[in-house]
């Protein structure tokens, strides 16, 4: 090496001197954009729309959405989303919620209470009536729905004419229907993989049930009304475990329950004998207490220890517009709104059938109640947990009613007392 | 040069010189060992007993509680009663059928049969296949409409309707042992044959010759002979039983109701599901005291049955 190429100290000195100053230049200066640039971190559902149609809004409003998908398993989901919430993670600014989630989050003060801001005020009057009736009850808006979900009673017009009206008449239908030999039974609402807990729900709410303790005579008059649907014959005793949307495709129920979203599926399965013209929809058989239905959602949360709140509140403005609302529906081939006025807008009713079947979307949604005491309790993850166990013990008939219910107070109390 | 002959730790003037010379180095190479050992296993075990001891949850930072949820637990938790008591029938039965079962195939497999290689590894399928995975499979095949166990019992015309598997619940504490049994079986009766093998053939041949025949010779030679093998499978798959978790949870979840609840199961529902840590881990340390009561017991046997041998 020649003495050329040798660096003297002043040189070296020199030379850092003019780097360092370069670098901190660059720095600041990226810091400075960085303050002026509005990010947003949002994750929600999975698959290619969510993050196409956030690009969309982000090109907008010039907010950059960084978009990332939640787990696709559900456990893997609520284990996530809890740890987030418990941990007060601040790496996320938007949370996709459903009800439940929406629940945890809320009743533990983890998500931001949207009741005072643009997005919400702006747009509330559209909004429907069982969203106000879950933000009461949970004392605050802590998502902004953008898809509302029913799980609404379902018939094949072919076996059941006439929708039954009340419990007697669902026995009476089911057991005209019900055809052993052949496997075709009257009533097969959906139990199995998690949702006996809808089950219980509805039957505790048509009963009139005290949801608070399950007490009372009328929770006793539910527990037997399930039991009964076996003990007389319209349902099979396999319902905990099958699932019934194959059967009924198969022309094999009678009358049943499912989600909303499967009234497109019904007609569009492989071999179903389901056209638009023999599948009903109705509003639930009157019980002692009520006939509502069930509803669920999902909406925008945005967590209250995100580190880009004011941006993620001021995005909620631009998500929760009726624009922006009919935008996702449409993405996602008829999402089923939330908003009155959308419920009705031509576009999506092409597209979600299910909004113009039967007596109406706005009477099938009329009066239905979003999971509660689960959805609006801190403690969601239990009482889901005791709901869906719950509605199993029930149907299994090892237990006589009186016995599901000293269980279901004593699982109550555990819960209760914080143990 | 000198050398020393003496073992390490031997004592020298009297007193055994424990952590120096030999000793110091013996230490040091056991110290990682030691170290990782205390972290992975003593530190969890100290901090599962402690939070069972506080009422720690998602919603609860926790306080300290003493055995308010040990006494919960026992006293009024209908759940956790009901999971004790199938937890104990689930492994006795699974233990027991798994133990007779083993044994007959092991002295079948040991006859020098035709395509004995084959059958040993077709055996063994079940064995390790992953418990997740066997609960899965044999859900399909328990489905009640439409499942090929039903399919093929009501073809058979051994059955005149759809056999309950998993939706009656006295049916589906059966179809988890069956379950159970089927996956473990096969590794017992490996166990078994190694044990077999290794019989003395001048001891049953001394038998034969005495004029005892094979049913005889079975009784009063063999099984004696294996009784140590017999305590060995008992213990590990006592403390394997007890302590079932995937399978159950891929067949049944716990369910109907709470059927199939076994105490893994319901520890893991209050723990990792309910977020419960203080309560989850009150069940977990029970389990853990069931599952330390069945290796004890069967330790002891078979600590005792190895004395009277060596005597």
């Amino acid at each position: 090496m020649g003495s050329s190429q040798k660096l003297s100290r002043r040189d070296f000195l020199r030379t850092t001197a003019v780097a360092g100053a370069g670098l901190g230049l660059t720095a600041t200066t990226t810091f400075g954009v960085a303050q002026e640039d509005k990010v947003v971190n949002m994750v929600g559902w999975g698959g290619d729309v969510p993050p196409a149609f956030m690009a969309a809004v982000s090109e907008e409003t010039g907010i950059q959405i960084n978009y990332d998908a939640l787990p696709p398993v559900w456990n893997d989901v609520m284990a996530k989303i809890t740890l987030w919430g418990q941990t007060q993670f601040d790496g996320i600014d938007v949370l996709w919620a459903d009800d439940l989630i929406g629940g945890l989050w809320g009743m533990n003060g983890w998500a931001e209470d949207m009741t005072n801001t643009n997005a919400w005020q702006d747009n509330k009057d559209d909004v429907v009536d069982n969203v106000h009736v879950l933000n009461e009850a949970v004392g605050g808006v802590y998502r902004l729905f953008y898809f509302l979900g029913l799980e609404p009673f379902f018939y094949n017009k072919d076996l059941v004419p006439e929708p039954p009206t009340t419990w007697e008449e669902l026995f009476s239908i089911g057991e005209a229907v019900t055809d052993q030999e052949n496997g075709v039974w009257g009533w097969h609402p959906r139990t199995e993989g998690g949702h006996a807990f809808n089950t219980v729900l509805l039957a505790l709410n048509h009963a009139g049930g005290d949801l608070e303790t399950l007490a009372d005579e009328n929770s006793l008059v539910a527990f037997q009304f399930m039991q009964d649907w076996i003990k007389r014959g319209i349902s099979s005793p396999t319902i905990i475990s099958e699932n019934n949307f194959g059967l009924a495709a198969a022309g094999k129920v009678g009358m049943f329950w499912n989600y909303e979203g499967n009234y497109n599926s019904l007609l569009t399965v492989e071999d179903s004998v389901f056209t638009e013209e023999n599948l009903g929809l109705a509003r639930f058989p009157m019980g002692p207490g009520s006939d509502v239905g069930l509803v669920h959602g999902w909406g925008y949360s945005v967590p209250a220890a995100g580190q880009n709140k004011a941006t993620a509140l001021e995005l909620m403005d631009v998500l929760a517009s009726r624009e922006k609302m009919k935008d996702i529906s449409i993405r996602f081939n008829g999402l089923v709104p939330a908003m009155n006025s959308l419920i009705e807008d031509e576009e999506i009713t092409a597209l979600a059938k299910v909004l113009s079947a039967g007596p109406g979307w706005a009477e099938l949604l009329r009066g239905a109640k979003f999971r509660e005491p689960i959805v609006n309790s801190p403690q969601t993850t239990q009482l889901w947990q005791m709901f869906e166990q719950l509605g199993q013990q029930v149907l299994a008939l090892e237990l006589t009613p009186e016995e599901v219910q000293e269980w279901a107070v004593a699982e109550y109390d555990i819960i209760k007392m914080g143990i | 040069m000198t050398t020393s002959t003496a073992a390490p730790g031997a004592r020298e003037h009297g007193r055994p010189r424990l952590l120096t010379g030999r000793y110091a180095i013996i230490y040091l190479f056991v110290l990682p060992a030691f170290v990782l050992r205390m972290l992975y296993s003593f530190i969890p075990l100290v901090q599962t007993v402690w939070l069972s001891l506080t009422n720690r949850s998602l919603v609860n930072p926790g306080a300290f509680v003493g055995l308010q949820n040990y006494q919960f637990a026992l006293t009024r938790d209908k759940t956790l009663i009901n999971s004790l008591g199938y937890t104990i029938a689930y492994t006795a039965a699974s233990t027991i059928l798994e133990t007779v079962l083993g044994l007959g195939i092991a002295v079948l497999m040991m006859q020098r049969l035709r395509g004995r290689g084959f059958s040993n590894f077709v055996m063994l399928l079940p064995w390790v296949m992953a418990p997740l995975l066997a609960g899965v499979v044999w859900r399909v095949l328990y489905w009640e409409q439409s499942g090929l166990l039903n399919f093929m019992l009501l073809e058979a015309g051994l059955v005149d309707e759809l056999v309950r598997w998993l939706s009656d619940p006295a049916m589906a504490r059966v179809s988890v042992i069956v379950l159970t049994v089927w996956k473990n079986v096969s590794w017992v009766a490996l166990i078994f044959m190694a044990a077999l093998g290794s019989l003395s053939k001048e001891v049953l041949e001394a038998a034969a010759v005495d004029g005892a025949n094979a049913l005889q010779r079975f009784w009063y030679v063999t099984l004696p002979l294996l009784r140590p093998s017999i305590y060995l499978v008992l213990m590990l798959r006592g403390m394997a039983e007890v302590q079932t978790f995937e399978q159950i949870l891929g067949l049944t979840q716990g369910g109907p109701g709470n059927a199939t609840r076994t105490l893994a199961l319901y520890s893991y529902q209050r723990f990792f599901v309910e977020l419960r840590y203080g309560y989850g881990s009150a069940i977990n340390v029970l389990l853990l005291l069931l599952t330390v009561a069945i290796g004890g017991v069967f330790a002891w046997l078979l600590y005792r049955s190895g004395t009277r041998v060596a005597r």
